[in-house]
């Protein structure tokens, strides 16, 4: 068995962008420029961005949601972007999504047991109409929905109900890899730690891997064994969570993290002064040269124009992208 | 004190029956200080601090009973023409979507100048430029000369909260109504609008009310913090005594629901504490205390009557009759 589940080489995913005379093509949105990462078996990787960064795209590129512009998505051994529609469609059973808003990725029409039969249906066409029972009622209960609420519409649940049912659904083909896109960012605090553990729970249970894209660095940190720090279409910081959270390198997860709030209490250290960045994300239509995030980058140099982007490995299985690394303190 | 709301009741009639949603709310800020109110969805906390505006839309709904003073007035006994006058002028209000409470017609500049005008209508052109040059720098935007004659989709989320801001104190108010600020808006501009009110606060003697569901951002910058809960306060006192000692059931849980990026590592897997259940329909609230159903420390007594304020020193005030 292959050790890496998902290797992503080198994936650019670019939007065009049309108008003038004729409609042309007149600019491209670089959403994803060349993000390379392996993924393990079991294993959970977090993707961590502010909003437009491209972590979204990146996720949808994953799952084939979004044709990509060039690059490697080979997942099991196989290159998906080399696979014909047919072809995906069987394999789609490995690797499933769950999007953000449970409200909307719903079929309101649908009652819970269609919802969670549809795809069981469709890839296991062998099963029997009982087998099919036995499976939704397992499942249901696996994901914390009452069995006898079956016949039920999704509008008759709440958010975080209605998050487990998505996460029901998404588990229905027995996949081996599944997608999170910011699955608890439309839920209350007490609901979102519920979400958060089941999703805990269920891995442990049927030992699939997670990519999961948050902009919340609480939540990743705590269901991550790696963490990617995304900026601009870039990972600019890879690491292990214990390497990112005790050892950032780049000026940018450093600020991000000094960013973040904190619940403070009598006892807990005074923190460092907030690096506060100046300035927005620049567009993605007309990235800055060099390093994307020089403009907004405290300690760049006139270098930092003209330098081509490279993760360098710091330490073991910690990549950054800068080229002022020598002057930031390594441990 | 600048501003007490007394005993607030707000209540909504609607098809499926009366909803309830602020019941008995007492707050107070004083000047220069910042109020933090926290709350899950539906804990009425945005309501409560709308009826301070008269901004709750009536019908369907109904202040049915309180008070709510403004240095000493009661804002709840004015008339509208009245309420127009503090409207902008002694309070300003922030809310949440900076992508539509923006006219996108109308440009920043002009955005401004017609909320100062409204207020001082003997100010010449020249001069109400000048102060709502002023009032963009004061917020930092860049270049605030050209970004007067730029329409809100020509500015980023930060860049138009901004605006807003600018706007909500280009008059120079006495307090502040920010209903989720930064809840829009990305961590590190999260922190640049957060590093404006506070600066506001300190220079101006500005009071705040923060309105958020992130208990970290409560922590960071205000003074105080109630906790609401089913349109109730559970809990209020001085932020750092609050989440070095809570004291409700419904605080504590939250608290520990929440990952801290803070903390040591945890080792990966570990489950987080949950709050069971979910908040109760605010159609019909049980008797007593709202929270029984999803607490972990309940008792019988608990259901006979909504629980008193108890005071345990230092300020700080809680809604239980079964605390540790």
């Amino acid at each position: 068995m292959n050790e890496n589940l998902l290797s992503i080489k080198d994936v650019v995913k670019h939007y065009p962008v049309k108008g003038g005379v004729f409609n042309r093509v007149i600019n491209q949105v670089k959403a994803v420029s060349g993000v390379t990462f392996d993924l393990k078996h079991g294993e959970t990787l977090g993707i961590v961005g502010e909003s437009g960064c491209g972590k979204s795209t990146l996720g949808r590129a994953i799952m084939h949601l979004e044709q990509v512009t060039s690059g490697q998505i080979i997942f099991d051994g196989i290159d998906l972007t080399k696979l014909s529609s047919k072809e995906l469609r069987k394999k789609r059973k490995d690797f499933q999504i769950i999007f953000q808003d449970p409200y909307s990725s719903l079929n309101p029409k649908m009652t819970v047991f269609q919802l969670l039969a549809d795809p069981m249906k469709n890839f296991f066409p062998e099963l029997s109409k009982s087998e099919i029972e036995k499976r939704v009622e397992t499942l249901m209960s696996d994901v914390g929905i009452r069995p006898e609420y079956s016949t039920r519409f999704p509008h008759e649940f709440s958010g975080g109900q209605r998050q487990r049912i998505s996460i029901g659904r998404a588990l229905a083909s027995m996949p081996k890899l599944i997608v999170c896109d910011e699955p608890v960012s439309a839920l209350d605090v007490s609901i979102q730690s519920q979400i958060l553990n089941l999703l805990i729970d269920l891995q442990k249970k049927y030992k699939f891997s997670y990519v999961f894209i948050s902009h919340d660095l609480h939540v990743v940190r705590h269901i991550s064994d790696k963490i990617a720090v995304m900026y601009l279409g870039n990972f600019v910081e890879v690491a292990s969570k214990e390497q990112l959270f005790t050892n950032p390198v780049h000026p940018y997860t450093k600020a991000l993290l000094s960013a973040v709030p904190t619940i403070r209490t009598k006892n807990s250290k005074r923190r460092d002064a907030r690096v506060v960045l100046q300035g927005d994300v620049p567009s993605p239509i007309n990235p800055p040269t060099g390093c994307y995030f020089h403009p907004r980058c405290p300690v760049a140099d006139a270098n930092c124009k003209s330098w081509g982007k490279s993760l360098v490995e710091v330490e073991s299985g910690h990549f950054v992208s800068c080229k002022n690394i020598d002057c930031h303190k390594i441990k | 004190m600048r501003l007490q709301i007394k005993d607030l009741w707000v209540e909504f009639h609607t098809f499926d029956g009366v909803v309830k949603a602020v019941n008995g709310v007492t707050l107070d800020v004083a000047e220069g200080e910042i109020l933090g109110i926290v709350g899950e969805s539906g804990s009425g906390k945005s309501v409560a601090t709308h009826a301070i505006l008269g901004l709750v839309p009536m019908p369907p709904g109904k202040i049915s009973k309180g008070e709510i003073l403004f240095e000493g007035e009661n804002l709840l006994t004015k008339s509208e023409e009245e309420l127009n006058k503090i409207r902008g002028r002694s309070i300003g209000m922030i809310f949440q979507e900076p992508m539509t409470s923006l006219n996108p017609v109308f440009t920043i500049g002009d955005q401004i100048v017609e909320a100062l005008k409204i207020h001082f209508p003997h100010l010449n052109k020249l001069e109400a430029k000048q102060r709502a040059v002023d009032a963009l720098k004061q917020v930092g935007i860049p270049s605030p000369e050209s970004r007067f004659d730029c329409y809100p989709h020509e500015l980023s989320g930060g860049m138009r909260q901004r605006a807003m801001i600018a706007i909500s104190l280009v008059c120079d108010p006495k307090l502040l109504i920010a209903d989720e600020p930064t809840t829009a808006l990305d961590v590190t501009i999260q922190a640049q609008i957060l590093d404006i009110i506070n600066d506001l606060r300190e220079k101006r003697k500005l009071s705040v009310i923060l309105i958020t569901h992130d208990l970290a951002i409560i922590s960071e910058t205000a003074d105080k913090v109630a906790v609401m809960y089913a349109g109730r306060v559970v809990e209020s006192g001085p932020v750092e005594e609050i989440f070095s000692n809570p004291k409700h059931p419904y605080t504590k849980g939250l608290l520990k629901c929440i990952p801290h990026v803070d903390e040591q590592s945890r080792p990966k897997g570990e489950r987080l504490n949950t709050i069971e259940g979910t908040v109760p329909d605010l159609r019909s609230l049980p008797p007593g205390c709202a929270f029984y159903n999803r607490c972990s420390r309940k008792i019988d007594s608990c259901l006979d009557k909504v629980p008193y304020f108890i005071n345990c020193g230092a300020e700080h005030f809680v809604s239980c009759i079964n605390v540790e």
